[in-house]
């Protein structure tokens, strides 16, 4: 993955066989990427992109799931999280890492590639069939956590109880409680400060749970006196103005990573109405229009004051 | 003289063994009337496959370690008409593992020999370790099946004749993995490159793998149920490190440097006359395999190869993971597989415009605006769907253009190994002869093995006319 992938064990059995644990774990992880990365040339999302429109291009099974999942939170967000919104990005200039207002029949061009009802699944022969021409999928927001959802899959079958598993902390996991001589109920996540990642808003205590954060505001840009977020919304087709940052718990890290993304776009209502429908999902979210003006909602947790976890990371990218 | 005989002592040694699979073809083989061909241009073959073929096809699998689950399968699910219909593995959990990646349906077998016997199959995978590879390939023969078998042949240059053998005699398919040779981009280098003559006459050539970790994986959870004197391991971690253990495998030799040792074969079109080496052992924990290796190889018109693969240590120049560097006196070629379909060209100092460009616009690649204005200046040829950057540089070097390949599958995202089951199934259903089928899998066995035999005897192991031989 482009972003570090890190994974913390405690040392409660041989320190070799840790080793050997996060050295099977981090094959893994080379192998997902191969499959979702958008930038191999024979990943699963490239071979997708290239065939789908032409002709059903099938998937293994897992793979399949995955876009399953996308879907299902695309319509249980109605649309907020999307993966094809490739062309809008595109035409943003985020892929370049610079923002740039289009122009509105560029603008145009791209929306007309965008939107989850030309993915067609088929359940029968496990295929992805593109309606049209021009469109692609992305799994960047929610391929990161499918990687850490396999990762503690198999940290679990490792019988593995105490862990902690990161992609960039995009994505956190967190298995069992810190390490027996902490004491603590819970391994202490800090819920960053979008304005400087090395503050923090509060802190969440998490146990056998995810924890995904979109937005921090190295990931904004100002374009005539406006500022906007590397999050686009696909019906509108503009970047997300007005939300700084969003941090969703959940149990499982692909839709924690996707959900962060999608109550991003949602606001601070929207999310709140989605988490008093379920018990298993909470978040915070940091809204305002200037660094200097914001606020700060829990919704379906609470945040809390005081120390936090400080991890040294074994294992490697 | 010398190179001269030798070249035809060469030629005889290719009719020999044509003669023999002749020979076998008469009593009635699919494969001999093709083993004996001159090998057929890969783009040709690839292209025959439509992309629509969405015949139904049904492998078997027996050895569900991780090329099977991670590589093979997930590659083979992509194609249309592929289905799994028997899954082996005496793990269980490796062979449920994948039963699950195949939809749920395939039916689970511990013993291959109930697998071949018993199995609703239209062929067989077979992705073991290397001493097990003849005895199932013959099992599979004798129970009338069509092979693919994983790279590296065998075990021994004996061990791959009589699978050839049997093959032949069988009238069924056999295929090798070596899935480079299904590479697009490899045959893009091979046919732009080194067959139009832009290298100039080669002399040298240089393969490297090297990679930092022991290679030494901890049975899994689940693996301690497998009765391992059953299957013929001493221990337990024989079954999980198959690799490291000389009575396996060839370790080094047989599971990395086979692979760019067919690319020399292959892109040489020929195969080594002899071998001098050193191996030594840095990962003490046991291992019986050399994990430093350095081989120098022989080719035909005094072309030398050098190979280099250790355990310890990762750096190289390129920054690639694993290269095969065609030093010619006008160029040199670097191809790098583990490197996103990108190879690298060096024009020579020395190779004036003159000397070069008409090449190279006679092959109309890479393309004819080429500003060559100095030497040392990196040419990128590009397989990725997206243009390549034309900025950067390589190696230090100021990249002067990037040619971006227009291979079909490669643009479409096809891997290697789904480009070479997609030609099994046509080999099978249609009766072709696959690229990589069993004589060529002799061919790039040969330098596997005799390496590891040079550097245990420490002494030049010369190729023999019998190598090749089918009598």
């Amino acid at each position: 993955m482009a972003a570090p992938f890190e994974i913390l064990l405690d040392v409660d059995r041989d320190k070799r066989e840790l080793h050997d644990i996060a050295d099977s774990a981090f094959e893994l992880v080379h192998h997902l990427e191969r499959q979702l990365s958008a930038y191999i040339p024979e990943s699963d999302v490239c071979f997708i992109n290239a065939t789908a429109a032409d002709r059903p291009a099938r998937l293994e099974p897992r793979i399949y799931e995955l876009l399953k999942t996308a879907q299902r939170i695309h319509r249980e967000t109605e649309g907020a999280f999307d993966i094809t919104t490739g062309p809008l990005v595109r035409a943003w200039g985020f892929f370049q890492r610079e923002g740039r207002l289009p122009a509105p029949s560029e603008l145009e061009e791209a929306r007309e590639r965008v939107g989850m009802e030309f993915v067609h699944l088929d359940d029968e022969t496990h295929s992805v069939r593109f309606a049209k021409q021009g469109i692609e999928i992305n799994l960047g927001g929610i391929g990161k956590g499918y990687v850490i959802d396999r990762v503690v899959e198999s940290l679990r079958d490792w019988e593995v109880r105490c862990a902690l598993v990161h992609s960039g902390q995009s994505s956190i996991a967190v298995i069992g409680k810190p390490p027996a001589v902490r004491r603590a109920e819970g391994w202490r996540l800090g819920v960053a400060d979008p304005r400087d990642d090395k503050q923090s808003l509060g802190a969440l205590t998490l146990t056998d749970s995810t924890m995904s954060t979109s937005g921090n505001w190295k990931q904004f840009f100002k374009l005539e006196g406006k500022i906007y977020s590397h999050i686009i919304e696909a019906r509108t087709g503009y970047p997300v103005r007005g939300m700084l940052s969003t941090t969703v718990i959940g149990r499982s890290a692909a839709e924690t990573d996707a959900l962060a993304t999608a109550f991003f776009v949602m606001g601070a209502e929207k999310t709140r109405r989605h988490c008093e429908q379920r018990d298993d999902v909470g978040a915070v979210l940091v809204t305002g229009d200037s660094p200097e003006q914001i606020a700060v909602h829990a919704v379906g947790c609470t945040l809390e004051k005081g120390e936090q976890e400080q991890w040294t990371m074994l294992g490697k990218n | 003289m010398d190179n001269a005989r030798e070249k035809l002592t060469r030629r005889s040694f290719l009719q020999t063994t044509a003669g023999a699979a002749a020979g076998a073809a008469m009593v009635g083989s699919a494969l001999g009337s093709a083993a004996g061909e001159a090998p057929v241009a890969a783009e040709e073959v690839k292209e025959k496959g439509p992309l629509d073929d969405d015949r139904p096809f049904k492998l078997g699998i027996i050895g569900c370690g991780s090329q099977a689950v991670f590589n093979l399968m997930p590659s083979a699910l992509r194609i249309k008409g592929i289905e799994f219909t028997a899954v082996c593995d005496i793990i269980p959990r490796r062979a449920e593992q994948a039963q699950k990646l195949a939809g749920g349906k395939a039916k689970v077998f511990d013993d291959y020999k109930d697998l071949l016997k018993n199995a609703d199959m239209d062929a067989v995978m077979i992705v073991t370790p290397l001493h097990l590879h003849r005895p199932m390939v013959e099992e599979a023969l004798a129970n009338k099946r069509h092979v693919f078998c994983e790279k590296t042949m065998a075990y021994s240059i004996e061990d791959c004749k009589a699978m050839l053998k049997a093959s032949i005699a069988a009238g069924r398919k056999l295929q090798i993995g070596h899935h480079l040779r299904y590479h697009p981009l490899y045959e893009f280098a091979k046919r732009h490159y080194i067959d139009a003559g832009l290298l100039g006459k080669v002399n040298n050539i240089h393969c490297q793998w090297n990679r930092n970790g022991t290679w030494k994986k901890r049975p899994e959870p689940g693996d301690e149920k497998v009765d391992f004197k059953k299957w013929g391991y001493e221990q337990l971690d024989h079954v999980v490190n198959w690799r490291l253990y000389k009575k396996y495998s060839g370790g080094l030799m047989t599971e990395l440097a086979s692979h760019q040792l067919d690319v020399v074969n292959w892109f040489l079109d020929a195969v080594p006359e002899a071998v001098v080496g050193v191996g030594k052992i840095d990962n003490k924990d046991g291992r019986t395999i050399f994990d430093n290796v350095h081989l120098i190889y022989e080719y035909p018109d005094e072309v030398q190869v050098t190979y280099e693969s250790i355990t310890t240590n990762s750096f190289n120049p390129f920054g690639l993971q694993a290269y095969e560097m065609f030093q010619g006196i006008k160029g040199t070629l670097v191809m790098a597989h583990l490197s996103n379909y990108v190879g690298l060209f060096f024009l020579e100092p020395g190779a004036a415009e003159k000397d070069w460009m008409p090449l190279a616009h006679k092959t109309k690649f890479p393309n004819e605006n080429v500003p060559f204005k100095q030497h040392r200046e990196a040419i990128v040829l590009n397989g990725t769907p997206s243009p390549g950057s034309r900025t950067e540089k390589v190696a230090g070097i100021d990249i002067v253009d990037v040619v971006d390949i227009k291979a079909a599958r490669m643009r479409e995202g096809f891997t290697t190994y789904q480009i070479e089951l997609m030609e099994f199934r046509t080999a099978v259903l249609d009766g072709n002869r696959p690229t990589c089928d069993g004589i060529v899998g002799l061919r790039s066995a040969i330098p596997a093995l005799l390496g590891n035999e040079a550097m245990e005897s420490e002494k030049k192991v010369k190729v023999t006319e019998d190598m090749y031989s089918l009598t």
